[in-house]
């Protein structure tokens, strides 16, 4: 749990290092496509300046790129923007401003082809609450051509669910996984889940996440998986994207999001006005403090305080908790 | 052609309601030839049962559905298009029905078939101009919106046509109509008439329904 | 090869991942030549992100414990190679400081090492 702070001083200088290289090399196979002609994509997701008004809420000027073949977090409270930045990228809601591509095509320039594209798991059931499970495979057959299914029936009776019942009557977790059999058994590129995995018990959550690193393990599909239960992202992430109130607020691989903070405990006697510039969202209790501090300013850290890494849900917190003090 | 793949999911979600509407032509039936004794009735009342019945898909939407309908591969074009070709089918095939059986039952008795291929047209007309209009006040109103305003909307304009219609039929059967025999004796413009408007409306509230839920959220 | 992550420890996953391999590399667990699994594989099997076992085996590159091959995956290099002989080399040179510490400590002769050695080579 103890990390000296020389240590991780250390690794930051590593991946500081590490990162550039691997722009350099991304940048330059970009250039060889660009002289040679090839068309390449590297992001399967490309989110810039999406804005959406609502009267209380505004979803502001969210920009992010997930590459093909990775996993992408998309954390933050409730009503932080999750869900309407998933809505406008499903192009269920029509965005003020900012444009989406998916796999490098916008929706305008092919609609059909952007939706096919897409496998969506959201937070609740959506399947006509008057479907079964019949209905809902004859509507697959009709719009997918490359609906598969066998592969459909292989999960619903792997998953156990009843042919002859309405949808509606289905527990939670049912539907959950009605929802990752209709997703999956059909060719598409991204898997976007908005709190898909909520409300279900760890051993389907731990299915789910093993489902999930399959899809992505030919390289070539993507995955965009909003959620407030970290957890289950901090283990197979790779990238992690923070909304806070509509806005982004941190836009990071994971490793190196985790490697950037560290938490430190102490004795609020040794709050030193300067220490506390440094410290984001001190959470004072009645034995001590609790804080995040960056990485590369671990050597402010006086001797005899507890240093942990922290996990996200840890970051998350304290960054919301600054945000508030700063009002 | 992807209207035609929205059309059937209508379909899938009214077919388990749809089988009450097997009963109207036999309501129908029953009551035009035996209970009443006004052929025309068959028509009348298979229209009437066709527009209760175009409201169905809008009863049944919420807005949760949306991340499954409105992500299926197509435009909101397809997916208006798709709901006014319900509209258009159940309409077409209760005129069809309807005037199908009292066309038997004309030549049984060997009364006149004008009457009843005119009133045919005039309530098919009439009924894409009711479903069209309907729709266009639908697709306003959004998904999801006041599920009881509607179970009352939806009887309203189907009875008003239903009654005045038979109303109309009966008052043209009683002979007291002598001011208005021009018309009487051009029925068949003005069945082709009734035809055209309807199908005028009718591609208008694809247009204008198109266009009201364009920028809409979650339509 | 085995590799068993700790979700406690101070490493990251990465350096984790790394420390594992090495170290079988250089017991002799994983010999020249072997074929590790791809990255893809081995962060599905081991449940972590494709970015971390992806710098797990970026670091074992560089250190010259592993080469990849384009499209085809990572291969243990020859022991021959100059930057492994150098780990060797300390690695070698770390057990040795820690026997002579040891001699000294008890006041053993530079000779009676050296015989002990000689014998340990023997067997």
């Amino acid at each position: 749990m103890f990390v000296l702070p020389q240590h991780i001083g250390k690794v930051e200088r590593n991946k500081t290092n590490k990162r550039r290289e691997d722009r350099v090399h991304a940048s330059t196979f970009m250039a060889i496509c660009a002289v040679t002609g090839m068309d390449i994509n590297m992001e399967l997701l490309e989110v810039k300046g999406l804005t959406k008004r609502y009267k209380e809420f505004l979803l502001d000027d969210v920009t992010f790129s997930l590459p093909k073949g990775y996993i992408m977090g998309y954390v933050g409270q409730n009503g932080a923007g999750k869900t309407t930045t998933i809505n406008c990228i499903n192009q269920i809601c029509n965005a003020d401003g900012g444009t989406v591509y998916v796999n490098g095509r916008r929706y305008k320039e092919n609609p059909i082809g952007y939706k096919e594209e897409i496998g969506f798991i959201g937070d609740e059931s959506y399947f006509p609450k008057e479907m079964k499970i019949s209905d809902v495979r004859s509507v697959q057959k009709t719009f997918y051509k490359s609906f598969q299914e066998g592969a459909f029936n292989e999960m619903v009776s792997r998953f156990q669910l009843p042919e002859k019942r309405r949808i509606s009557e289905f527990s939670r977790g049912m539907k959950v996984k009605l929802m990752f059999a209709v997703a999956l058994s059909r060719d598409t590129k991204l898997l976007i889940l908005d709190e898909a995995t909520n409300g279900l018990d760890p051993v389907i959550r731990s299915e789910v996440l093993k489902i999930l690193q399959d899809y992505i393990s030919d390289g070539e599909r993507s995955i965009l998986f909003s959620t407030h239960m970290l957890e289950d992202l901090e283990q197979i992430a790779d990238y992690i994207v923070f909304i806070d109130q509509g806005k982004i607020i941190i836009n990071e691989a994971k490793d190196d999001l985790l490697e950037s903070y560290i938490l430190i405990k102490g004795d609020k006697a040794e709050l030193t006005p300067e220490l506390r510039s440094r410290l984001i969202g001190i959470e004072k209790k009645e034995f001590g403090f609790e804080a995040l501090i960056k990485s590369d300013e671990a050597r402010y850290v006086p001797k005899g305080f507890v240093i942990n890494n922290p996990s996200i849900d840890k970051i998350m917190i304290h960054l919301i908790r600054n945000r508030m003090e700063e009002r | 052609m992807k209207a035609l793949k929205f059309l059937k999911v209508d379909w899938i979600r009214c077919k388990s309601q749809l089988k009450i509407m097997i009963l109207f032509p036999v309501v129908a039936v029953v009551l035009a030839f035996r209970g009443m004794d006004n052929e025309l009735f068959a028509i009348t009342y298979m229209v009437f049962g066709a527009i209760v019945f175009a409201i169905q898909p809008f009863t049944m939407e919420q807005m949760s559905e949306s991340g499954f309908i409105n992500m299926l591969p197509g435009t909101k074009s397809d997916r208006v298009t798709g709901r006014y070709l319900f509209a258009f089918i159940l309409i077409l095939l209760s005129v069809l029905l309807g005037l199908g059986a009292t066309v038997v039952y004309d030549m049984k008795h060997g009364i006149s078939l004008e009457p009843a291929l005119t009133v045919s047209c005039i309530f098919f007309g009439g009924a894409m101009v009711i479903c069209s209009l309907q729709y266009i006040l639908f697709y306003s109103l959004g998904k999801g919106k006041s599920n009881q305003m509607m179970a009352i909307i939806r009887i309203i304009p189907a009875f008003i046509m239903f009654f005045a219609g038979n109303y109309v039929l009966n008052w043209l059967k009683s002979g007291e109509t002598a001011k208005l025999n021009w018309i009487l004796d051009r029925t068949a413009e003005l069945s082709a008439l009734c035809v055209l408007v309807g199908f005028f409306v009718f591609f208008v509230g694809i247009s204008i329904s198109g266009r009201i839920i364009e920028h809409k959220d979650f339509a | 090869m085995k590799i068993l992550i700790s979700n406690q420890s101070e490493l990251p996953i990465y350096a984790q991942i790394k420390e594992q391999i090495k170290e079988q590399i250089l017991n002799g667990q994983i010999q020249e030549g072997t074929e590790l699994p791809s990255i893809r594989k081995l962060a599905k099997e081991l449940g972590v992100s494709v970015i971390t076992t992806t710098r797990a085996y970026n670091d074992l590159e560089e250190e010259g414990f592993i080469t990849s091959m384009q499209g085809k995956g990572s291969m243990v290099l020859s022991k021959e190679n100059e930057l492994l002989k150098e780990k060797y080399l300390l690695r070698i040179e770390d057990g040795m400081e820690i026997a002579v510490e040891t001699a000294k400590r008890i006041g053993m002769k530079e000779e009676e090492l050296v015989d002990l050695l000689h014998k340990l080579w023997e067997e």
